[in-house]
């Protein structure tokens, strides 16, 4: 991982009324070193990515504050870490992606909160949730509710966020349970200003270390008889405890209006869309200042009675602004009233849509209709046209358009070591058939878009193998799964590969081995190329020189593998080939390797620049398509989808279609000359080989054959 | 109420192209102004090449710690003040979200294009329309401005964040000077470099700021060099049109010789006498069929690839594109695999043949069927590709020379009937050519649905085709074999339609 966080690092040393300008995830790492964090873990994914980063290349500094920083293996890990905290009065905190972070990390949260903790434990949950998200569109709130955490979704304001991370440490501690706090996509990238605090040296850590262990007790090992107890603790006294932590320090927050019909309940992550929408009926100001009463929930679970009943008397009708599915809030807030026979009208998912995330053009649609039903004369004092006047618009565009505006997903990065593994499948599909693809998450998920098209299935993350297991049984083709390395690492080897060859199965499984975990930030695995390798490899592929997936392939006893160089087409076709032909019945593996190009990429800026500015002889690849020799059928492109391969207008005037064309971002990774060789597609690439401050030698024999050239065409 | 004004700014870019950067500028600026300010992002994997936004938003003063406004981390449809994108088709999903206000929004946009898989992809021309973009951008905003800032951004050696930012500045759009915005970029070369690219688009903008237009996009015409004995011939066509014949002709000379550039004229004029050239809409059919015929006439054999790639005009061309300085020395390494059937192909009929059906026995031969990678620019490379070259002057007796004729005569013929009869018929038959393109196994399917569609809706129908119904069932076949690489489709569709 060699992207540079110096500037962010400056901002973790921040002191006693500081100010802080940044982003809301950096803000919150911030935020566990004033509260005296001792030790923090987690596995990265977006938008979380930048809390470990930080934290792993602030090494130097978190050693000084006794702050333990573990880049964990998988969020199972993660959360496992948090056990710390069950026996000792120390603070720990962890971090992941989820919806499927708090999967994989569910058995150890579960646990964890069966115990629960001494120590306060917070979770970080980055709600991949709405646009930009990556990931299956699900909710965290199931996860908290199950396993008896308490969720905080505060306010989307850096000041609140940090504030609520100190809450939740009380919180945590007061209730001996442990708490998530989830942050939206956009509220992770939240770019403010908060006023921050000296960090707090822990009590307890790896500078100041404890002498004796703690006591056996039986009542914080989650085993049974334990767990009985531990059942009444987890429902009883410590949600009591919670609710009177949450109520005496009005975490929720109410802002009163004028209307006395109607009022609003909202997540607090879902604040600002909602003042925005008001805004546009003229219920509100920017400043906050709003007509209709707003009970923000910045602690989502657990709901506190109390507030919400007082609350609903009030009133006729609430609304429940809640985001995703189920409406766990809404169910619990329908039963509360039922039983207490509160004659309020609740609406929710009623009006406002099922899934999706709430924009605040979404909110508005429902608020507004909400109001419009309770309030006759509404009408009068509020802008009705707010969405008509959108759809107009979005019409009006489209018209003019004429179509609709070709989507644009992600793709491989220009040179990426992935693409010519799938250029390879392509070719080999068109010799042998379809395939059924078993694909996985990290960056070669991109393979399942055009031009590749490829992939059946994709069931989590390191899961392709396992997944495959079934449709092997029945296929007279053998299926193929597909991984990253970070997958491999993460879980395939034990769900993927120690399940099939406990089974003596059959099978096909390829390892994309780019040397990181790419999709979230090029973050370092444990078959990551040593330094020195790298260094020594300089803009060249290091990733040959680890094989420690190799090696623990064959300790498991794998017997049939292959490693092959992703740029070398034709090898990995052959192998490929190999692989479906092979009368070998037990798993075969293919280590398809070549280094993420984002790393190799950094590494060359600085060489490049150096050799420049020192006059020393440089070699720049670049490849290119020959306009007269281009027929314009585009093939090519469809075997590659590289961004810098892309088309142009013909300059001659006799082609009408346009012509294929090699941006100046070519960063000379040669596919395109493979795939033509392999393909057999067609004469028209050239590689260019730029040679800055060539020696004598070079410049004499370039004399030569320009002379030699030059007389005899 | 509030008494203080917010601007509105939704950045639209491509995943790793630096639409962050920009954000991170204008945010330091308000910092250093002490303005309040909030922006926000989605990065995630749209980093990786995706289309991806950033939203700001940005008081005129600051507030005291906690009396903050509440700004929204969502762009709201219609209330955007500014929109400004690094690309034309981001531009165009911007407008399509209903983003842009006419009473609002400046909309500012780069002219270049990025084209998406999707468009590239096709086999003919999938590209997006450029004008309809363009004409949707003016009339949706407010105020229109539109550079090319790509172009701007790698003739400075900078990211495209710096020619954008100074776009943005040169709207005077900032509660800010130009000076606060030149002071963001570092001492060093990319910041100096970015920091020129920021002026150039700044004073560009500021000189017009109202509804600039970069109309580079318009189309140069033809223009020809000299013209031949024909005169008289290509006097009667209309100036475009006779431009095309004779670009055909100089092709073919180049390709072949004078004889055969003979050849090609009688073609043309053969379909020229056949229809009445002051109907206006023959021209663009004729255009077309010009176009067409010039192209498979000069059909790309060995021979013609060997003579284009050492052509002295290449490399220069090369060289410019390169941008090849004098420090420097530029090597060029050619990527071929000639086929077994693109060696037959070149060589005499009988021997070709002869070459073709042994396919296995030759396929042990060196250099055959194996890609290879000639250093065009070194001796022996260049000798070899000129050696390639020399087999232009047996092309006229080679198998596939032999095969093109026939085909382009029945082409020229069916033509010739066609305009008798059906003048959307010939319009479609007139595009029946592109079908024919590309190498190797490209190149072979395409004459596999030439074949299809020139039995099932040509030959068979060329004495009852009426009305312009075949003619437009014809376009569609030819349509779905350009949409699509695999051949079922066009299969289904011609046992359906013939």
């Amino acid at each position: 991982m060699e992207r540079s966080f110096k500037k962010e690092i400056e901002a973790l040393k921040l002191g006693e009324g500081e100010i802080f300008q940044g982003e809301g995830i950096l803000a919150v790492t911030k935020a566990l070193l004033e509260s005296g964090v001792s030790y923090v873990g987690g596995y990265q994914g977006s938008p979380v990515s930048n809390l470990l980063d930080v934290m792993v290349q602030a090494k130097d500094y978190m050693k000084e504050l006794g702050v333990h920083v573990e880049a964990c293996a998988n969020e199972s890990s993660a959360a496992a870490m948090l056990g710390a905290s069950i026996n000792y009065p120390v603070r720990g905190a962890v971090t992941w992606k989820s919806i499927v972070g708090s999967n994989v990390a569910s058995d150890a949260l579960s646990h964890l909160s069966s115990v629960g903790v001494l120590g306060g434990s917070l979770i970080i949950i980055g709600e991949d949730y709405g646009e930009g998200s990556s990931i299956i569109q699900e909710r965290t709130h199931g996860i908290a509710l199950k396993s008896t955490i308490w969720l905080l979704d505060p306010r989307p304001n850096l000041q609140v966020i940090v504030n609520t991370v100190q809450k939740a440490f009380e919180l945590s501690e007061y209730s001996h349970t442990p708490v998530m706090m989830q942050l939206r996509i956009r509220a992770c990238h939240l770019q403010g200003t908060f006023i921050t605090k000296d960090n707090v040296k822990p009590n307890i850590s790896s500078i100041n270390k404890i002498k004796e262990v703690a006591q056996h007790n039986y009542d914080l090992i989650a085993h049974p008889p334990s767990t009985y107890a531990q059942e009444k603790l987890k429902y009883g006294q410590r949600a009591e405890l919670a609710k009177h932590y949450v109520a005496d320090n009005s975490l929720n927050e109410f802002f009163e209006g004028t209307i006395k019909e109607v009022a609003l309940i909202v997540q607090g992550g879902l604040y600002n869309n909602l003042i925005s929408s008001l805004e546009e009926m003229g219920l509100a100001d920017s400043l906050g200042n709003t007509k209709v009463s707003i009970y923000v929930l910045n602690v989502v679970h657990p709901l506190i009675p109390d507030e919400i009943i007082s609350y609903a008397k009030k009133f006729k009708a609430l609304l429940i602004i809640e985001e995703g599915q189920p409406q766990y809030i809404e169910q619990e807030l329908g039963l509360l009233l039922h039983k207490e026979k509160i004659n309020v009208d609740l609406k929710g998912k009623d009006i406002l849509p099922m899934a999706g995330e709430y924009t605040s053009e979404v909110i508005y649609k429902g608020v507004f209709s909400f109001i419009n039903n309770y309030i006759p004369d509404f009408q009068n004092f509020s802008n009705l046209n707010y969405n008509v006047e959108i759809d107009q618009l979005r019409n009006e565009a489209s018209s003019f358009l004429g179509e609709v505006v070709p989507a644009r997903p992600p793709g491989f990065c220009t040179g990426c070591p992935e693409r010519p593994f799938f250029s390879a499948l392509k070719m080999v599909e068109k010799d042998i058939g379809k395939i059924h693809v078993s694909t996985d998450i990290g960056c070669h998920s991109f393979a399942t878009f055009a031009p590749f098209s490829f992939g059946q299935s994709i069931l989590g993350y390191g899961m392709s193998l396992a997944s495959s297991a079934g449709v092997q049984s029945f296929s007279e083709k053998r299926p193929i799964a597909i991984m990253g390395d970070g997958g491999f690492w993460h879980n395939g080897l034990l769900s993927g590969v120690a399940s099939r060859l406990l089974n003596n199965s059959d099978g096909i499984l390829v390892i994309l081995q780019n040397g990181y975990t790419s999709a979230t930030g090029t973050q370092d695995l444990i078959s990551t190329p040593e330094s020195s390798n790298r260094l020594a490899a300089a803009s060249k592929s290091s990733t040959s020189t680890d094989k420690t997936i190799e090696k623990a392939l064959e300790g498991l006893g794998v017997e049939w593998i292959k490693t092959v160089h992703t740029y070398e087409v034709g090898a990995v076709k052959k192998v490929i080939a190999e692989a479906f032909k092979s009368s070998f019945n037990g798993l075969k593996v293919i280590i398809a390797e070549g280094e993420c190009q984002l790393e190799r990429q950094r590494r060359l800026k600085p060489i490049k620049a150096n050799a420049i500015k020192m006059n020393k002889r440089f070699v720049r690849v670049k490849y290119g398509v020959d306009e007269a020799t281009c027929t314009g059928d585009h093939s090519c492109i469809r075997l590659s989808g590289c961004p810098t391969l892309t088309v142009k207008p013909s300059s001659d005037p006799l082609k009408v279609d346009p012509v294929a064309h090699i941006t100046d971002g070519c960063v000379g990774c040669g596919l395109c000359g493979e795939n033509a060789i392999e393909a057999t597609l067609c004469p028209s690439f050239y590689k260019a080989e730029i040679i800055n401050n060539p020696n004598l030698k070079e410049r004499f024999v370039s004399w030569l054959r320009n002379k030699v050239i030059g007389l005899l065409s | 109420m509030s008494n203080y004004k917010t601007l509105s700014i939704l950045i639209t870019a491509l995943g790793g192209e630096g639409g962050g950067t920009l954000m991170n500028w204008i945010l330091d600026c308000a910092r250093k102004e002490n303005i309040f300010v909030q922006g926000t992002s989605i990065p995630g994997v749209a980093q990786r090449t995706g289309s991806t936004s950033y939203y700001l938003e940005i008081c005129d003063q600051n507030f005291e710690k906690g009396k903050e406004p509440v700004l929204s981390l969502y762009p709201k449809p219609g209330r955007v003040d500014v929109v400004i994108a690094s690309e034309l088709l981001e531009a165009a999903r911007v407008l399509e979200k209903g983003y842009v206000n006419p009473d609002r929004t400046l909309l500012i946009t780069s002219s270049s294009r990025t084209y998406t898989n999707l468009e590239k992809s096709h086999l003919a021309d999938g590209r997006f329309n450029k004008d309809k973009i363009l004409a949707a951008c003016a009339k949706m905003s407010k105020n229109f401005v539109c550079l090319d800032l790509s172009e701007i951004a790698l003739s400075h050696s900078t990211i495209v964040s710096a020619p954008m930012f100074g776009a943005l500045a040169g709207s005077n759009i900032f509660p800010w000077s130009k000076n606060t915005c030149e002071n963001i970029f570092s001492k060093n070369d990319f910041g100096k470099n970015s920091l020129k690219g920021f002026n150039f688009t700044y004073s560009k903008v500021n000189s017009n700021p109202k509804n600039m237009f970069d109309a580079n996009s318009l189309a140069s015409p033809i223009s020809v060099k000299k013209q031949f004995n024909d005169e008289f011939f290509l006097s009667s066509l209309p100036m475009e049109l006779s431009n095309l014949v004779v670009l055909g002709k100089e092709r073919c000379i180049d390709y072949q010789n004078k004889k055969y550039a003979e050849v090609y004229m009688s073609r043309i004029k053969k379909i020229v006498s056949s229809i009445n050239i002051e109907n206006k809409q023959v021209i663009p059919i004729i255009e077309n069929i010009v176009r067409r015929l010039s192209l498979w006439m000069t059909y790309e054999d060995i021979p013609r690839v060997a003579q284009l790639k050492i052509k002295p005009e290449r490399f220069i061309k090369i060289k410019e594109e390169i941008k090849i300085k004098n420090n420097q020395i530029l090597m060029v390494q050619d990527i071929f695999k000639p086929g077994i059937n693109e060696i037959g192909a070149m060589l005499p009929r009988k021997i070709g043949q002869f070459f073709i059906r042994n396919i296995k026995i030759m396929s042990f031969l060196p250099f055959i069927g194996k890609g290879m990678k000639i250093n065009s620019l070194t001796i022996f490379g260049f000798l070899s590709l000129k050696f390639l070259s020399v087999f232009r002057y047996i092309r006229t007796i080679s198998l596939r020379y032999n095969e093109e004729q026939k085909s382009i005569e029945k082409w020229v013929n069916n033509i010739i009937i066609a305009f008798s009869k059906s003048l959307t018929f010939a319009e479609g038959l007139a595009d029946m050519p592109q079908i024919l393109k590309g190498y190797g196994d490209t190149w072979d399917r395409g004459k596999i649905k030439y074949n299809m569609i020139n039995r099932a809706l040509v030959e068979n129908k060329m004495d009852d085709i009426n009305n312009s119904k075949d003619g437009e069932i014809l376009k569609q076949a030819i349509l779905i074999s350009m949409n699509d690489t695999e051949v079922e489709n066009l299969e289904v569709f011609l046992k359906n339609n013939s």
